[in-house]
C-alpha cells in the first residue's frame, strides 16, 4: 500500500521524535496493523501493540483541559487582608521607632512601605493563564484572517506573536482572554502600509460570537473595545475605538458602532467583505498598560 | 521572580487541571481548583526556593487546593476513606449517571476503572505519568523516587492493565 505525502511527513516527524506521544503511538499502531500479517506471532509486536492500546485507552483523560481561561484574580477579601496586615506592620514599626528616632524612623518606614509594594502589586494584579492548546486555538482564529482578503491579511498569527495579558478587573469576571499581538519589526515590514511595531489588544471569549474588528484605516491607534452580547440567536456587537488615545481606558472610548449579526447564518467571509470590516471569533478590550 | 512563573504557568495549567479533576471529579470544580492553585502559586512565587522542581511545587499546591475544595464541599465524606485521597474524583466520574457513561468509550471506562484497582505503589507513578501527563523525571521528583523506579512501576502497572484488558468481560463470556 503506497503512502500519501502527509503520511510520509508523519513518519519523518516520528523518527525525529517530533510528534506528540499519543500521535506517535497512533502512527506506530497503524504501522503495526499494516504489518500484522508479516509479524504473525511475534511477541515483541504483540507486547508493543497491547501497550499502545492500553496507553491509547487513557488518551481521552490526557486530552482534558480547562474549558475556560484560568484567570487568577485575587479576591478583594484576600487583598484587603494583605493590605490590613501591611498597615498593621507599618503601624507597629512606626510606634516602636517613634520612641526617639522620629526622623530616622520616618525614612525607615518609607523603606518598609516601598519594599512591600511589589508583593501587594502582584497580589492585586490578575493573571490570565492560557494553556498552549488555547493559545493554538487563538492563533487559529487569527490564521483564519489570512484567508480573508482584508486589511488584516498580514496578521501572520502564530503562537509566538501572541502574548496574553489580563483584561480589566470588571471584565475579568466574564472570563475573557486578553490577547496582545505585538508585531515584530519583521512582521511589520511585511505589512506595507504599516511601519514600526503596533500593539493590538484582542480578547477571545468562549462561545460562538462573531465579532468585528475595525479596519486599520478606521482606527490607526487600533485600540478597540468590542462587547458582544447574545440573545435570541443573535449577537449584538458594540465596538468602540480609542483612536489616537492609546492610553485611554475603555470607559473613555466612544461607542463607534453596533451591529446585530446572525452568527449561525451569516458566513464570516461575507461579513468581512461588507463595509470593510473583518470578523473574528474574538472580542477585544482595551487593556491598561 | 513572579514574572517567569506567569510565563511558565500556561505550560502547567492543563496538568494542574487534570490533577484537580482526578481529585474533585467535576469539570467546573476542577476549573475552580486550578484557578485557585494558579492564584496561590502566583502569590507564593517568592517562597519558591527552587529546591523542588516547578512541576513538583505546582503539583503540591494543586493537590492541596483540591483537598481544600473537597473539605469545603464535604464531598470527601462518601465512604472512600480507603483511597489515598487522589482518586476520589475519578471514581465519582466513573460512577456518574448512565447517560454520561454511555458517552464515554467502553475501553476508556474500562481502563480508568482498572487504574483505580492497581496496587498502591505502582498506581501513583502510573497515574502521574499516564493521566496527569508528568514526565518520568517530574513524577520521580513528586514521588521522591528515582527515575528508574518510576519507569519500573509504570511498566508493572501497564502489564497489569494489559493483562486485565485482554481478559474477556463477564458479560462477554457466554
Amino acid at each position: 500500500m503506497s503512502l500519501s505525502e502527509e503520511e510520509k511527513i508523519l513518519l519523518s516527524q516520528l523518527v525525529d521524535g517530533e510528534l506528540p506521544v499519543d500521535q506517535a503511538n497512533q502512527v506506530l499502531a497503524d504501522v503495526l496493523g499494516e504489518l500484522s500479517h508479516v509479524l504473525g506471532s511475534s511477541e515483541a509486536a504483540w507486547q508493543l501493540n497491547a501497550m499502545l492500546q492500553s496507553r491509547q485507552a487513557l488518551a481521552p483523560w490526557r486530552q482534558q483541559e480547562p474549558s475556560k481561561t484560568i484567570v487568577a484574580l485575587p479576591s478583594p477579601l484576600a487583598v484587603d487582608r494583605a493590605s490590613r496586615f501591611g498597615w498593621r506592620l507599618i503601624a507597629l514599626v512606626s510606634a516602636v521607632l517613634l520612641g526617639g528616632i522620629l526622623v530616622a524612623g520616618g525614612f525607615f518606614l518609607r523603606g518598609q512601605i516601598d519594599s512591600r509594594e511589589p508583593a501587594l502589586a502582584v497580589a492585586k494584579r490578575p493573571a490570565v493563564i492560557v494553556t498552549p492548546q488555547q493559545r493554538r486555538e487563538i492563533a487559529r482564529v487569527f490564521a483564519l484572517h489570512e484567508s480573508v482578503a482584508g486589511p488584516l491579511s498580514w496578521y501572520a498569527a502564530d503562537e509566538t506573536t501572541i502574548q496574553v495579558a489580563p483584561a480589566q478587573q470588571g471584565e475579568t469576571m466574564r472570563q475573557p482572554i486578553a490577547v496582545v499581538l505585538r508585531l515584530t519589526q519583521d512582521l511589520a515590514s511585511a505589512a506595507r502600509r504599516w511601519s514600526g511595531p503596533k500593539t493590538y489588544v484582542i480578547v477571545c471569549r468562549n462561545g460562538d460570537a462573531a465579532i468585528e474588528l475595525p479596519s486599520p484605516a478606521v482606527a490607526k491607534a487600533m485600540r478597540v473595545r468590542l462587547l458582544p452580547t447574545a440573545a435570541d440567536g443573535k449577537v449584538s456587537v458594540h465596538y468602540a475605538i480609542a483612536a489616537g488615545g492609546a492610553d485611554r481606558g475603555p470607559e473613555e472610548a466612544a461607542l463607534a458602532g453596533c451591529r446585530r449579526l446572525d452568527s449561525s447564518q451569516t458566513p464570516l467571509g461575507q461579513l468581512a467583505l461588507h463595509d470593510d470590516l473583518v470578523n473574528v471569533d474574538a472580542s477585544a478590550w482595551v487593556i491598561a498598560n | 521572580m513572579t514574572e517567569p512563573l506567569v510565563q511558565e504557568l500556561p505550560n502547567h495549567v492543563a496538568r494542574m487541571y487534570r490533577v484537580a479533576l482526578r481529585i474533585v471529579g467535576s469539570a467546573d470544580a476542577a476549573q475552580e481548583v486550578a484557578q485557585e492553585a494558579c492564584l496561590k502559586a502566583l502569590r507564593a512565587a517568592e517562597t519558591f526556593d527552587g529546591r523542588a522542581g516547578r512541576a513538583t511545587w505546582l503539583h503540591r499546591i494543586t493537590v492541596n487546593c483540591a483537598h481544600d475544595y473537597l473539605r469545603k464541599s464535604r464531598r470527601a465524606e462518601r465512604g472512600r476513606a480507603a483511597w489515598d485521597g487522589e482518586m476520589v474524583g475519578m471514581l465519582a466520574m466513573l460512577e456518574s449517571g448512565p447517560a454520561e457513561q454511555a458517552e464515554r468509550n467502553e475501553s476508556y471506562r474500562l481502563a480508568l476503572s482498572l487504574v483505580t484497582k492497581l496496587p498502591d505503589d505502582c498506581r501513583s507513578a502510573f497515574v502521574l505519568t499516564q493521566l496527569d501527563g508528568y514526565t518520568y523525571d517530574e513524577a520521580a521528583a513528586i514521588e521522591n523516587l528515582s527515575r528508574g523506579t518510576v519507569a519500573s512501576r509504570v511498566y508493572r502497572a501497564r502489564q497489569i492493565l494489559v493483562e486485565q484488558m485482554q481478559k474477556p468481560r463477564v458479560g462477554e463470556m457466554s
